[in-house]
């Protein structure tokens, strides 16, 4: 690396913000129409950039590579500096971040072109870029925190963009405070790292990670962990994640499922040495994961908002990252965490395109038939929905497969069945991606128009970033396959050329930069066959989503539903748990905080302790008063008294 | 070393209120200028003290060491060090700011407001840079006559109720100080700092003594449980003074605990500390819930003061250099934050003539620029990173975490610590609710969808501030720098005086 | 000798004491403050004589300075309460008492 590659570096990160900038203060005075392009451009040229970096350092970011900017924080005998880290995992996440960003940004153009605040949005959008960029390349967990709660702010307004409608700013506040309460817990872990390791800089941290005690290591985790249960949705912290769907459609595609809420697993991935000294928060972390993916997968197949059903599947995909880091798969999670920016993202947009078309509408009860009038859309819904249903060639088999693989062959000698219980929820959760994906698929594309509105294609702008992105999930499995999956292809390919050896090539980059524990040997035959395992459940998930909902809801899904009435009901009303955390958490804070107020404020302080102090003075006033009449001759008969006595004791002793 | 800057920072607002004494109360206009213009000669002072100001030097810088009234060994000692060269500055900047920010809001007996204001500049900056307890004492009573007149004189409906409740209160804490700088006086023989600060008490001295300066200071910060006047003070206050009060005045609590009771009374300090820790915690999470109930604007705003300030009490009772350092700057950072949410509570109150959260909403389809320094605001308010608030609160915790003292003085100490960080999180339940109250929503209210955006006027006022969280969010380094050796050898004193 | 001087100032000092405890009129009650100040006068300069050390008449002096300047005012607050009021009797005004 370079001085002049860490400069390029510097501004790459610098762009969206000076993007944001422009857009907040300047375009009020320009065209509406210029906000976007300017957007889009600073993206892109910070994309470009951060490419250029990639290409040019090549061997020199095997080793972490640290740019020094500015200092910022001073905690002691250390600084938390405003300094970036170069390598290969940070550079990775920032071109996945910049490029899916840049595509979305695109697509915004057309998507909110006619918006009155149209240049409000895309400085928040770019403001957004910026605060996701300081997260993945912050060189200290300070300022990863920065980055952290700066996504978190971009979010809320985000969410809140349309904060005319009170449900909307509600959703945004929700989040908000959410991941707040998620923070209140990196923040502490935080606090315990830097106590700790006198240090807030990822390298030395990651490098003398093995000295921490086994209990301190489990409690900086674990507190970390729930640091990123808020900002990645896992349960408990994941309820905001479904509202944020009040924001526009882009916002939800780039914050809510490509970039923003993958940031805990990027975390997990950044301080990896550090978790990986305690076995139980690792079990924490892949129990969660895969009970997490199967608990929201399970409400995605019977919700009727299309933008709930990915919000669902997304918290769902979100957790079989945690369950691969858990797994301490960190590379298979990065994987997973790419391919599904690029499906999701994808699948989101096509969602807003669908939407768009329709004017607004988003239950997917009253669309149908869509492929018809939207033939670029549901051709690329169709790729992308095979692709989170898991099936191959597309990337999404390669990674999830990977994923269950590591999953299966994990052993955590914290809790030795944690890995199995969570390779089965894993599976089922598989079939039911299958199952609601297919499920949207053929309800809104397949049968025939419910809708009243006439739906048109969208334009082009908002198009060719979909077809980009569409290439992009539909390709890039082969970059991470498995080592199984790699022995299937190396049979036929064999034939053509002699000495082929597929490896994983993602891993293979990532590796310098992520701690791993070398490799564990396994037979390949138990790896073939989990993915057969895996693939049938996928087509079955597929097949019988398709056999259910294909042109008309099959009345065995009416039969079922009256049959299991409370089950559907349960899943349909998302198990309750938004009540619930309204009884439990969000009524008793109100009413204590109005109890406390009373009680303290208004009662014990100011009516039992200055109340009495004022009946004290009252009272001896009252009693003085007899002195105080205000007949002249009795003030001097008084006064003369006292006089005496004071003489009496002058004098007169 | 003699100089005379600080003479002219601390008097130039009197010979300004002299000379707006002689402008007839009719030129209104004339007076609302001159008195802006002559509040910024404080401040081009104060500028060129940050200037000269030396960074390297931990002690007093530009002193001025008189005798005043001989017999009694009481000086005119004036000083500044890193600790309160930005409180200086805050009130020099605040000034003008206040000044501009009352053009429309005060109709009545400008000249005496103006007059007023300029007298309470002086007191404030009398106070921070006073060094000798006899002259400090003076600068800290003769702040209450202005205040006590800007709120009875320009207030709301309760004004007799609150001034009386404020007046009262203040006195309370201030006639135990008086009494303990005469035992002080007596025992060490002067009242200067450069001579009281080595001296010896007996542990059972401190104790007495600490309970007399603190109780002062803890009433002016205010401290939970002798908070109650503050949210009263400030409804019934004009804009003007609420910001006054929440920037400046409040500081000199903490300005007053950080300069004389833990370098005097060690021992207390170390007895008192898991005292000091409980009730600045308590009043942290429970100003923080308080605030959320509440139907006022102002009144909101006042407990978030209560809660931040007693996070910034932990902070200076921690002890350490990073929690001392960040107490300092979050002083300064809670001056501009909520300083900046008086002048918006202000603005609205202009426009609309009520305070209460339930008469607004959808304010930003109507004001935009406005919601923009109002979120400024409340995201500094709620330390968001990369606002001065974040800065100063994590320094704050983070100090607290690792501070030895705190570790010495109570076993569950980073119980507190994890308490206090709640008010992170409860802080952006309370700001979050009152932002999204009056900002977001629609605008229903047919009185509210008239509103005019901010004036040129306005913008003034607004942005020294606003432009000074963000500055201060991203560069801490020019304000920590000269704060941290004054905070490292307030430390040592400390040490040096615990038995 | 001294011994007639000091009766004679302190019959007219009780004689002021008690008019301005007994009497309810102000002007007779300011009447009674000046016999005071006069017993007071006389007193210094029967010590001044009896001392000779001359400063007591000097104090005298300007005691009925004070004097005279106190009946000015004093007058001038009982007329203007005469206006006010319409009354000179000490218990007719009760601006004090509730």
């Amino acid at each position: 690396m370079t001085d002049k590659l860490s400069s390029l570096l510097v501004i790459a990160v610098l762009l969206p913000f000076a993007g944001a900038l422009t857009n907040g203060l300047l375009v009020r005075y320009m065209p509406r129409k210029i906000s976007g392009i300017i957007a889009s451009c600073t993206i892109t040229f910070s994309f470009l950039l951060f490419a250029v970096v990639y290409i040019a350092a090549g061997n020199a970011i095997r080793i972490p590579y640290v740019v020094q900017v500015a200092p910022w924080l001073f905690l002691g005998d250390f600084n938390a500096g405003i300094s970036f880290i170069a390598d290969r995992l940070s550079l990775i996440m920032a071109l996945m971040v910049t490029g899916v960003s840049a595509l979305i940004h695109f697509y915004s153009i057309g998507y909110m072109g006619g918006d009155r605040g149209v240049n409000r949005y895309f400085s928040y959008l770019n403001l957004f870029v910026g605060f996701m960029l300081i997260l993945v390349m912050a060189e200290n967990i300070v300022l990863m925190f920065v980055g952290w709660e700066g996504v978190g702010l971009c979010s809320y307004l985000l969410i809140g963009f349309w904060f005319s409608e009170e449900e909307k700013a509600n959703a945004g506040r929700k989040a908000f405070i959410v991941n707040r309460i998620g923070d209140l817990a990196f923040i502490i872990g935080i606090f315990l790292i830097l106590g700790y390791f006198n240090s807030a800089s990822f390298i030395s941290i990651n490098a003398n990670s093995y000295k921490i005690p086994e209990m301190t290591a489990f409690a900086v985790t674990l507190l970390l962990f729930i640091g990123a249960t808020g900002k990645s949705a896992q349960i408990p912290l994941y309820v905001w994640l479904p509202d944020a769907m009040a924001g526009p459609t882009p916002v939800s595609a780039l914050i809510h499922a490509a970039t923003m809420v993958t940031a805990g697993v990027y975390m997990i991935t950044r301080l990896g040495s550090l978790f990986m000294m305690s076995d139980m928060t690792l079990a924490v972390i892949m129990l969660t994961g895969s009970f997490t993916a199967l608990f929201s997968a399970t409400i995605a197949t019977t919700q009727n908002d299309i933008k709930k059903i990915l919000a669902y599947s997304t918290i769902s995909q979100l957790g079989f990252m945690f369950a691969a880091a858990g797994a301490f798969a960190f590379s298979a999670a990065m994987f997973h965490l790419i391919t599904h920016a690029f499906f999701k993202a994808a699948l989101f947009l096509l969602a807003g395109s669908v939407i768009h078309a329709l004017s607004g509408e988003q239950d997917i009860n009253r669309m149908g038939g869509l492929e018809r009038h939207l033939p670029h859309t549901s051709l690329m819904f169709w790729l992308a929905s095979l692709t989170i249903a898991g099936i191959p060639p597309f990337s999404a088999f390669f990674s999830k497969d990977e994923i269950l693989y590591k999953v299966f062959i994990n052993e955590n000698p914290a809790a030795h069945f944690a890995p199995k219980i969570a390779y089965i929820m894993l599976l089922l959760t598989s079939f039911m991606t299958a199952f609601y994906i297919a499920r949207l698929y053929f309800k809104v594309f397949s049968g025939d128009y419910k809708g009243e509105k006439h739906p048109h294609e969208s334009p082009r702008i908002m198009i060719v970033p979909l077809y980009i992105l569409t290439i992009l999930f539909a390709i890039s499995g082969p970059f991470g396959m498995g080592g199984g999956i790699a022995h299937i292809m190396e049979m036929p390919a064999k034939i053509f050329i002699k000495n082929i050896h597929l490896t994983n090539t993602f891993q293979r980059i990532l590796e310098p930069s992520i701690a791993s524990f070398g490799s564990v040997s396994s037979d390949v035959s138990t790896e073939i066959l989990l993915i057969f395992v895996s693939v049938a459940v996928a087509f079955a998930g597929w097949f019988s989503g398709r056999y259910l909902y294909y042109q008309q809801i099959s009345p065995v899904v009416e039969s079922f539903n009256r049959k299991f009435y409370p089950l559907h009901n349960l899943l349909y009303k998302k198990y309750y748990i938004d009540e619930i955390y309204e009884f439990l958490i969000v009524r008793p804070y109100i009413y204590i905080s109005k109890g406390l107020y009373g009680l303290i404020d208004r009662f014990i302080i100011e009516f039992v302790f200055i109340g009495l102090l004022v009946k004290i003075v009252y009272v001896t006033g009252f009693v003085l008063r007899v002195f105080q009449n205000g007949y002249l001759y009795k003030i001097i008969c008084i006064g003369i008294t006292g006089l005496g006595i004071i003489l009496y004791f002058m004098v007169g002793r | 070393m003699e100089s005379v800057l600080l003479t002219y920072i601390i008097f130039s607002p009197v010979i300004g209120l002299l000379i707006l004494l002689f402008i007839p109360r009719d030129e209104k206009v004339l007076i609302k200028n001159i008195t802006f213009i002559l509040s910024l000669v404080p401040l081009a002072l104060s500028v060129l003290m940050l200037i000269l100001f030396d960074r390297s030097n931990a002690g007093f810088q530009f002193e001025t060491l008189i005798r005043w009234i001989g017999p009694l060994n009481i000086y005119y000692h004036t000083g500044v060090d890193g600790i309160s060269l930005f409180l200086v500055l805050l009130t020099t900047l605040s000034v003008p700011v206040v000044v501009v920010s009352s053009f429309n809001y005060i109709k009545t007996d400008e000249k005496l407001y103006y007059m007023m204001l300029l007298f309470l500049e002086t007191a404030m900056l009398g106070t921070f840079l006073a060094l000798d307890l006899v002259l400090f004492f003076l600068f800290w009573e003769a702040m209450l006559i202005p205040m006590y007149f800007i709120i009875a004189m320009w207030g709301g409906e309760n004004r007799v109720y609150a001034t009386f409740k404020f007046v009262i209160y203040t006195s309370v804490g201030s006639v135990l100080m008086l009494i303990g700088i005469f035992y002080i006086g007596n025992a060490a023989g002067s009242f200067s700092v450069s001579e009281i600060y080595g001296t010896n008490f007996s542990v059972k001295e401190q104790l007495l003594l600490f309970g007399a300066f603190f109780l002062a200071f803890a009433i002016k910060v205010p401290l939970f449980p002798v908070h109650t006047w503050l949210p009263d003070a400030h409804v019934e206050a004009p804009t003007g003074g609420s910001v006054i009060l929440a920037a400046i005045l409040l500081k000199m609590g903490t300005y007053g605990m950080l300069r004389f009771v833990i370098p005097l009374f060690p021992n207390a300090t170390l007895i008192f500390a898991p005292a000091v820790f409980i009730l600045a915690v308590t009043g942290v999470v429970y100003a923080a819930m308080a605030s959320f109930v509440q139907k006022d604007i102002k009144k909101l705003v006042a407990y978030s003061s209560v809660s931040h300030m007693g996070l910034i009490v932990l902070g200076l009772f921690a002890l350490s250099r990073v929690s001392l350092s960040g107490a300092v700057y979050q002083m300064i950072s809670h001056g501009l934050s909520t300083g900046t949410l008086f002048l918006i509570v202000g603005i609205l109150y202009e426009r609309r003539h009520t305070r209460l959260i339930s008469e607004y909403g959808g304010i930003a389809s109507v004001m935009p620029a406005f919601s923009v320094f109002f979120m400024i605001a409340a995201l500094t308010s709620v330390a968001v990173p990369f606002t001065s608030g974040f800065a100063g609160e994590f320094m704050i915790l983070f100090g607290s975490y690792s501070s030895e003292f705190m570790q010495n003085s109570s076993e569950y100490h980073r119980i507190f610590v994890y308490i206090a960080a709640t008010g992170m999180l409860f802080g952006a339940v309370y700001m979050l609710w009152v932002y999204q109250k009056v900002i977001f929503g629609p605008n229903i209210n047919p009185e509210n969808q008239n509103l005019k955006d901010l004036s040129f006027r306005e913008y003034m006022v607004l942005i020294p501030y606003a432009v000074l969280m963000i500055v201060l969010g991203v560069n801490t380094e020019f304000v920590v720098s000269r704060v941290m050796p004054s905070a490292d050898r307030l430390i040592q004193i400390f040490y040096a005086g615990l038995k | 000798m001294i011994y007639q001087y000091i009766v004679l100032s302190l019959i007219l000092f009780f004689i002021g004491l008690i008019t301005v405890i007994v009497r309810r009129n102000l002007i007779v009650v300011l009447m009674g403050i000046e016999f005071m100040l006069n017993a007071a006068g006389i007193m210094f300069v029967t010590y001044s004589r009896f001392y000779n050390n001359y400063s007591g008449e000097f104090i005298t002096l300007v005691i009925m300075l004070i004097a005279a300047c106190e009946m000015a005012i004093g007058l001038s607050v009982v007329v203007a309460m005469f206006r006010i009021f319409g009354s000179v009797k000490s218990n007719d005004i009760r601006e004090l008492r509730n």
